[in-house]
């Protein structure tokens, strides 16, 4: 018994035991930090298809509005005029445009109104809010008139529009993609 | 006498007669092939006037502790020393937080002989059974007790020697053997006469009493030894049934089974015992040796799935990243690259952002004056962006701003400042208001 206990073949099952036992200490050992690293980089795909996901999302916006031929958002005097039909006056400033991505532009106007309807200006609002591109209203101020239901407004937009020479998306340098 | 079991059956005799004839020789030839070919076990009993019986009790229960000590323990209690001894124990049980063994010690010389003796006759053993054991267990498996407690005692009447077992239950309490070496039958049991009331004197007079044996048989067998016990004895006693066959079958089942002790051990190992010792052991080290490997293939199968994954991961995000960042794209610098790339077209996109989800301070606007509704309040002054609002006004209400406060909050604004100026001309309060949107964002 002794004899073949300590024989080659016990010798080398005494080996591959421990060597199974290494193995797995080895492997139980590395497996946090694996999975760990397998989880951050699991982490970093999803932020990445997020992303991705966005900027599809915003191309594709931009692409049915030109494919729409609705690079030009409504212009704010016209939209007052209608809204307020004589009742008070509206002024409108246009700001200066800033540079978007892919050849569009994001262009301001303020809209400054007198003795005004309350009434008429949730028309005129609607008005340049509903159409594409739409304006989208940054900042409004109102001041009540001596009478009820009137006074003075002013309404702070911005509007996204194709810039005069953005045609050619790849000719903006500054702008990625 | 030869009797063979096989499984799933009862053991049988398959040979009586002459050691040396024709019929017992070709009988052993078989058993001896059977043997070689490590198809059989075969086993005698070790001689019983040479065996010394001996019940074994430590002061503790532990069967592993007993497993140590008992050998120490029958080494105190035998005629020989203990080193010169083949021996071998039963299972021990716990009684009454004793462990108690029974053990068997014969002589190695006179174990030496005894094989030899038998090698001689063609009968090449494998195993030397304790004799009173493989009696005992036989005698418990044909006659089960009645109660757990009930003694009871069985008397092997042999040709050179006998033997009178007393046991309680399962249990072997004593073992006790009377030589005669050569004797007749009536030398034999003028023998058994005079020691026989003794040895069940040890036992109380309700023990019923079992003969077996080569004595034991023929016609009127069972009158002449019930005239061996004391006159007047009312102890039950009764002959098993073909009762010279009881060793050799308790024999051959004990090794079939592997419930039989081997005083044939160490050293003394018959050889084919031995190989198919080495056989097992080489089959536990190649069964080690295949659950490593198969260890080792499952670790590196686990490694390689994991290493797998990170590449599959690696790729993907370099391919992710390549579509935001463009041409140019450093591999291991993705996230960084990505990152400076959607910082830079963040500050681009965002007016395209602010088109796709045009909700503007007209939303907020709605809101604040649905909140203001029925709350006994005059607005004069009001400036609203998403971010936050001023509201200049007055209030008629006994609870000034506060349900407006709370509408306010209520609908996602977080109120900064809040002022009291006075009354107006026309004497009512004038409030001032200013807050941030908490809910709208900047």
């Amino acid at each position: 018994m002794e004899r073949s206990r300590r024989s080659p073949l016990f010798l080398a099952a005494a080996l591959a035991v421990a060597a199974a036992l290494a193995a797995t200490l080895h492997t139980a050992l590395s497996a946090p930090r694996k999975l760990a690293a397998l989880a951050r980089r699991e982490a970093e795909l999803g932020d990445l298809r997020r992303l991705t996901a966005q900027w599809a999302a915003e191309e594709a916006y931009l692409a049915r509005l030109d494919a729409e031929g609705r690079t030009e958002p409504v212009d704010p005097g016209e939209s007052a005029a209608r809204a307020f039909g004589g009742r008070g006056s509206a002024e409108v400033t246009p700001g200066a445009a800033q540079p978007a991505a892919d050849g569009w532009e994001a262009r301001e106007a303020r809209v400054a109104c007198r003795d005004i309807l309350y009434g008429d200006l949730s028309v005129f609002l609607d008005g340049v809010t509903g159409t594409q591109p739409p304006w989208r209203v940054r900042e409004i101020s109102l001041e009540a008139g001596a009478k009820p239901g009137r006074g003075a407004a002013t309404v702070a937009l911005e509007a996204l529009a194709r810039a005069a020479d953005g045609k050619n998306v790849s000719a903006d340098k500054n702008i990625p993609r | 006498m030869l009797a063979k079991a096989v499984r799933g059956r009862a053991a049988r005799v398959v040979f009586r007669g002459e050691a040396g004839s024709r019929e017992a020789a070709a009988a052993l030839e078989e058993v001896r092939r059977d043997v070689a070919a490590g198809r059989a076990f075969c086993a005698i009993a070790a001689p019983a006037g040479q065996t010394v019986f001996r019940r074994l009790a430590a002061p503790f229960a532990s069967r592993r502790k007993m497993e140590k000590v008992w050998k120490s323990l029958l080494d105190v209690s035998l005629p020989f020393p203990v080193e010169d001894a083949a021996c071998a124990h039963a299972e021990s049980r716990p009684e009454g937080g004793r462990a108690v063994v029974a053990a068997a010690a014969i002589r190695e010389a006179d174990l030496a002989a005894e094989l030899e003796r038998a090698e001689k006759a063609g009968l090449e053993a494998t195993q030397a059974d304790v004799a009173a054991l493989a009696l005992w267990s036989e005698q418990v498996l044909l006659k089960p007790p009645a109660r757990e407690d009930a003694e009871s005692f069985l008397v092997w009447v042999g040709l050179d020697c006998s033997l009178c077992l007393r046991g309680r239950g399962t249990e072997l309490l004593a073992a006790h053997a009377i030589r005669h070496p050569g004797a007749g039958e009536k030398e034999r049991e003028e023998l058994l006469r005079k020691r026989l009331p003794l040895l069940l004197a040890e036992g109380p007079e309700t023990a019923s009493a079992w003969w077996a044996g080569p004595g034991a048989e023929g016609a009127g067998a069972a009158e002449r030894l019930a005239g061996l016990l004391p006159a007047g004895s009312a102890r039950r006693q009764a002959v098993h049934a073909k009762p010279g066959e009881l060793l050799a079958r308790a024999l051959a089942r004990r090794a079939l089974e592997g419930s039989g002790e081997n005083l044939r051990d160490g050293e003394a190992l018959h050889p084919a015992l031995r190989r198919r010792a080495e056989r097992a052991e080489k089959r536990l080290a190649w069964g080690a040796i295949a659950a490593a490997a198969a260890l080792v293939a499952l670790n590196a199968a686990w490694g390689t799935a994991l290493d797998r994954r990170g590449r599959a991961l690696k790729e993907e995000v370099h391919r992710v990243a390549a579509g935001i960042v463009g041409p140019g794209l450093q591999t291991g610098q993705e996230r960084l690259m990505a990152e400076r790339a959607v910082e830079k077209r963040d500050a681009a996109m965002a007016p395209v952002r602010r088109s796709m989800a045009p909700d503007g301070a007209e939303t907020a606007l709605a809101e604040l004056l649905e909140a203001a509704q029925g709350k006994g309040l005059e607005f004069s002054r009001l400036r609203l962006s998403s971010a936050g609002f001023s509201l200049e006004g007055t209030t008629t209400g006994p609870e000034g701003t506060g349900p407006l406060r709370e509408a306010l909050e209520a609908a996602g604004w977080r109120i900064q400042d809040e002022e009291h100026p006075g009354p107006d001309a026309a004497g009512r309060a004038r409030f001032l208001l200013k807050g941030a949107a908490v809910r709208h964002g900047a």
